[in-house]
């Protein structure tokens, strides 16, 4: 692909924990997308898909420690600690947060908020920032006119779109956007979803979805990857995904996601994510996999190309994959290594 | 799991003598007045009414499973909490097998809540946290002054979460909630709520807080339950999906009026009312190459304050006609309609 | 649960858990509090243990300054203030404890019967707190000990009385929260009496804030306590901090220059007082339910450096 909007390679999250144990968060992630691109993380609850995107921006907490490097059009945004991420934040990406709808405050009108990141970032100010939210709120679907309302004036559907022009206020590259549907009913998650691969389009927007819910990755995304206990155990194509999973979690997840008419059985994975706050030997899924194999037990995966854009980190693959392309997480990570 | 034998239920045999149903909901209305402030009154605001539920009709046999699906707003959880007593109907009968709960005195409710158990959205918050699994599975028993003695107790409640998949019960009996899964506390919610062998389980989005990877085996346990006990089962949730695969019949509720109703897979393939229809296409499916052309209405779900006249999904139907502006239509069978059971309320439909 | 808790997942587990004595723990300022106040407690009860001279016969000279025999010097019939003034805590602490005691009761069934009920029941019950709040203590207080005469039982009721209403406002709100918790309604749901709810599921959660209110109660008592002593509406027989600084106000201290006569006891309550607030509001503190939301604080987290890349080798 044409040079990325957004790299992140090898992003490893540690938290410290009150105990005095460290809590391995994110382990290893890398992605890459470019304008344009919508790209699903996807991933159940505690397997580290929200932090990875936090820590993309620089919002963790003090107990967290970070590795890895995160370029954003090529700047290196990370290693600088929060001085370097700050100029990047809002101005080259910006995020939806999870229950965005209940992020602005009650007692300042929509219009006002969103012309705040402009006048701290130095944009706009005055008439010509409130002409922008204006403009900012048509593009999501709002009537420019709303911007004098108060939040509670709005739905909940409303108000996750003025997340959104939120976001925008800035004119970013990228937008993280962190469970934008979760919550809200299905005729508005639709409308939302539209409005979020629109902007991309139009904008040229680069867009991580992060979610729990294939059914909307396969809706909006043409990419994804799929994250377990702290790392991405596959990556490619939401076709191939699907159809020519690799990985037995991405088969079995997407097994136990009922589909509108089929017939088929609904699958559950029994057992539960391994804690990560204990150092792992072996792979991450190996106690809840239908398909593992002695090696699973002692050896830990490395993410390897499967397929064109397809990449997974499952031992099965590396007794059927005709590739052999090794690309060891803690190699050099670039995106054309991963294609 | 695959081949699953027909219910003998209503739905399959319309006609056919039948015992009298565990549920019995007839028009039921449920109303809350919008809170004015004492300037408003005093300024001659005009009283206006939330009309949660608006005349539902609902009926479950023994062994049903069924699915009360809409979007938030349209009025199945209050529904439910009507059925349940926790709110108080405005208008309507509620037979819960056959003794029509109005007229029970507060006392005689005890005996109305044993046959009737409710499961609730929240793993995380329906289990008191300072209690551990032992207790808070036991104290239906000790409401409801079941088991004759404190070993009695123990061997019922072991059971219950045995038949709940916490295998073996020992492990799970001392502990406190927050040292189990969320699908751990859930199966512990139905443990409980199933130690009284209830006729009717009501079930308020049971699933929807778990993960995907979970979910299953919850909804495949309460199948499985209802089965083994010809337990009716009312289950509220917005995930048309899962309502399709584990339910016998779909409920289509809007704005508190049920506007579709019918067997499950007939209610998601063969839909008739406009609104359904609209529903089912945006829903996402997980199959990237699943595509249907999402039919997304214009606006949003209007309050049930404001009710419009004559139909009340005509100000969004993409199909509505003059007359559909003020004749208000009722559950009827639609014309093109074979099956049995499958009702609609569409004046196009019918 | 949200994700975004994965920093705060043992958090979350270990308040659960926590018991009074982790959440004292963990506010230091507590834990100082709670030691000053088992300080005094041990020295109350076990009064004639550390009393070093009797607290009847003379063992010094009329106001002798403190000295390495007397510590704290003597009062104005030499008797050994030290001993004076352990012996006085006992009577103020058991005031004070008792009166905490009798004022918890109306303070807990109000608070909870209102929370609880809402509605009437609500309204008529925080109207009798409201007029039980706007009563001037002391002064009703010194009416009640002139009228009805001046004996510990008497104190302690009256000020018992008057102090309830703070407990039942607190609790009461607190009250009203858990009644809307999923856990609750279901107990109702599930056809338990309102007794049974009450009882065994609203009222151990309370409990710990009943408990905190209960000690900033008890330091409130021991301070009305010594103003009523103070103003002479004590009971005469009996030996408290308020009685010392009444006794030495009356026997001329003051002109005397005798401050170890009067600071002392004074120091005494106040230190009481504070320590009790301290253990109070911070077991307060420890119930407030955290806000669940992601601890963004930027400028806080820390880069690690990348000296061999923290993954699994190969």
């Amino acid at each position: 692909m044409s040079e990325p909007i957004l790299d992140v390679r090898d992003l490893n999250v540690w938290f410290e924990l009150p105990s005095g144990r460290e809590l391995h968060a994110v382990k290893g992630v890398s992605f890459a997308l470019g304008a344009g691109e919508v790209l699903g993380l996807v991933g159940e609850s505690g397997c580290g898909k929200t932090t990875t995107i936090l820590a993309t921006m620089g919002l963790l907490p003090s107990s967290a420690e970070v590795s890895g490097e995160v370029r954003v059009d090529g700047a290196d945004t990370l290693s600088g600690g929060e001085d370097s991420v700050r100029a990047h934040r809002w101005t080259d990406v910006a995020m939806v947060f999870q229950g965005a709808m209940n992020c602005f405050s009650p007692v300042r009108t929509i219009g006002d908020q969103i012309v705040e990141p402009m006048k701290y970032h130095g944009l706009a100010k005055g008439d010509a920032a409130r002409q922008r939210a204006g403009e900012l709120l048509e593009m999501v679907g709002i009537p420019a006119s709303s911007a004098q309302r108060y939040p509670h004036e709005f739905s909940g559907g409303m108000r996750q779109r003025a997340a959104i022009a939120m976001a925008l206020a800035c004119d970013p590259k990228v937008l993280l956007a962190d469970e934008p549907t979760t919550g809200l009913d299905v005729m508005v998650q639709a409308q939302i979803l539209e409005l979020l691969s629109g902007l991309a389009q139009s904008l040229g927007l680069a867009v991580v979805l992060v979610t729990h819910d294939l059914p909307v990755v396969a809706e909006v995304c043409s990419r994804a990857a799929v994250m377990y206990a702290g790392q991405i155990i596959e990556m490619g194509a939401v076709d191939d995904l699907y159809h020519d999973s690799h990985h037995p979690y991405t088969r079995l997840l997407f097994a136990a996601t009922p589909s509108l008419l089929g017939d088929d059985v609904v699958a559950s994975i029994p057992g539960t994510p391994p804690r990560l706050d204990q150092p792992l030997t072996g792979c991450s899924f190996r106690e809840r996999c239908d398909s593992a194999m002695d090696v699973c037990a002692t050896l830990s995966p490395a993410l390897i190309t499967v397929g064109a854009q397809h990449s997974a980190a499952c031992h099965l693959n590396a007794v059927t994959s005709d590739r052999g392309t090794r690309v060891a997480l803690d190699g050099d990570v670039t995106p054309e290594a991963l294609q | 799991m695959t081949d699953r034998t027909p219910p003998t239920s209503r739905a399959e045999h319309d006609g056919a003598h039948r015992a009298a149903p565990v549920l019995s909901v007839r028009e039921l209305k449920t109303q809350y007045p919008v809170h004015r402030s004492l300037v408003g009154r005093l300024l001659g605001q005009p009283k206006r009414t939330v009309h949660a539920v608006d005349g539902v009709s609902l009926q479950v046999d023994a062994g049903e499973f069924v699915a009360l699906v809409g979007e938030s707003g349209c009025g199945k959880t209050t529904t439910v909490m009507s059925i349940l007593g926790a709110v108080k109907a405005t208008e309507g009968v509620i037979e819960v097998n056959g003794t029509d709960i109005a007229d029970v005195s507060s006392r005689d409710m005890l005996s109305i809540y044993r046959q009737m158990q409710m499961i609730y959205q929240d793993p995380y918050g329906s289990l008191d946290p300072r209690f551990r699994i032992r207790r808070t599975v036991e104290e239906p028993l000790l409401v409801h002054g079941v088991g004759s003695s404190k070993r009695d107790r123990t061997r019922l409640v072991s059971a219950a979460l045995e038949s709940a998949g916490l295998r073996p019960a020992d492990l799970y009996m001392d502990r406190f909630p927050h040292e189990l899964s969320g699908g751990q506390r859930q199966r512990v919610a139905i443990a409980a709520a199933l130690i009284l062998n209830p006729a009717l389980l009501l079930a308020d989005e049971p699933v929807s807080m778990l993960d995907v990877s979970v979910r299953a085996s919850v909804l495949n346990l309460l199948d499985t339950l209802r089965r083994e006990r010809n337990m009716a089962v009312v289950m509220v949730t917005h995930d048309l999906s899962t309502a399709g695969h584990f339910a016998d019949r779909i409920v289509v509720m809007y704005l508190g009026r049920v506007v579709e109703e019918g067997p499950a897979k007939e209610v998601l393939r063969n839909a008739q009312h406009p609104y359904t229809r609209a529903l089912l296409s945006v829903v996402p499916q997980p199959d990237p190459r699943d595509r249907s052309t999402p039919q997304t209405l214009t606006g949003e779900t209007p309050n049930p304050i404001d009710i419009p006249t004559g139909c009340r999904f005509h100000p969004r139907c993409p199909m509505a006609q003059e007359q559909c502006r003020t004749i208000d239509p009722t559950l009827a069978r639609p014309a093109s309609v074979s099956i049995s059971g499958h009702r609609v309320a569409c004046l196009l439909a019918t | 649960m949200s994700e975004l808790d994965t920093a705060s997942v043992t958090e979350e587990q270990r308040s659960q858990r926590s018991g009074l004595g982790t959440l004292l723990v963990k506010h230091r300022a507590g834990l100082i509090g709670g030691l000053i106040l088992l300080v005094f407690v041990i020295l109350a009860v076990g009064a004639p243990l550390f009393a070093p001279f009797s607290t009847t016969t003379a063992s010094g000279g009329v106001f002798a300054p403190p000295s390495a025999r007397h510590w704290l010097g003597t009062n104005d019939g030499g008797i050994d203030m030290l001993s004076l003034l352990i012996q006085g805590g006992r009577i103020s602490m058991l005031v004070g404890f008792a009166a905490a005691l009798v004022a918890a009761i109306p303070g807990a069934l109000v608070g909870i019967l209102s929370g609880y009920f809402g509605g009437a029941v609500d309204t008529v019950l925080m109207r009798i707190t409201d007029f039980f709040l706007v009563i001037p203590v002391i002064p009703v207080m010194i009416v009640i000990a002139a009228v009805w005469g001046p004996s510990l039982l008497h104190l302690i009721i009256a000020i018992g009385v008057l102090l309830w209403t703070s407990t039942a406002r607190v609790l009461r709100a607190q009250v009203k929260t858990l009644r809307q918790r999923t856990f609750v309604r279901r107990a109702v749901n599930l056809g338990a009496s309102r007794t049974r709810v009450m009882t065994r599921h609203i009222l151990p959660h309370v409990a710990p804030l009943l408990i905190a209110q209960t000690v900033v109660t008890m330091a409130l008592a021991i301070f009305y306590e010594t103003a009523l002593a103070f103003l002479g509406l004590g009971d005469p027989t009996a030996v408290s901090w308020g009685t010392i600084i009444e006794d030495a106000f009356l026997r001329t201290a003051i002109s005397t220059g005798a401050w170890w006569a009067i600071v002392p006891p004074g120091l005494c309550v106040a230190l009481v007082v504070i320590s009790a607030y301290l253990v109070g509001q911070s077991i307060e503190e420890g119930l407030n339910p955290r806000l669940r939301v992601a601890n963004i604080a930027p400028r806080s987290w820390r880069v690690r450096p990348l000296v061999g890349r923290g993954t699994e080798a190969l």
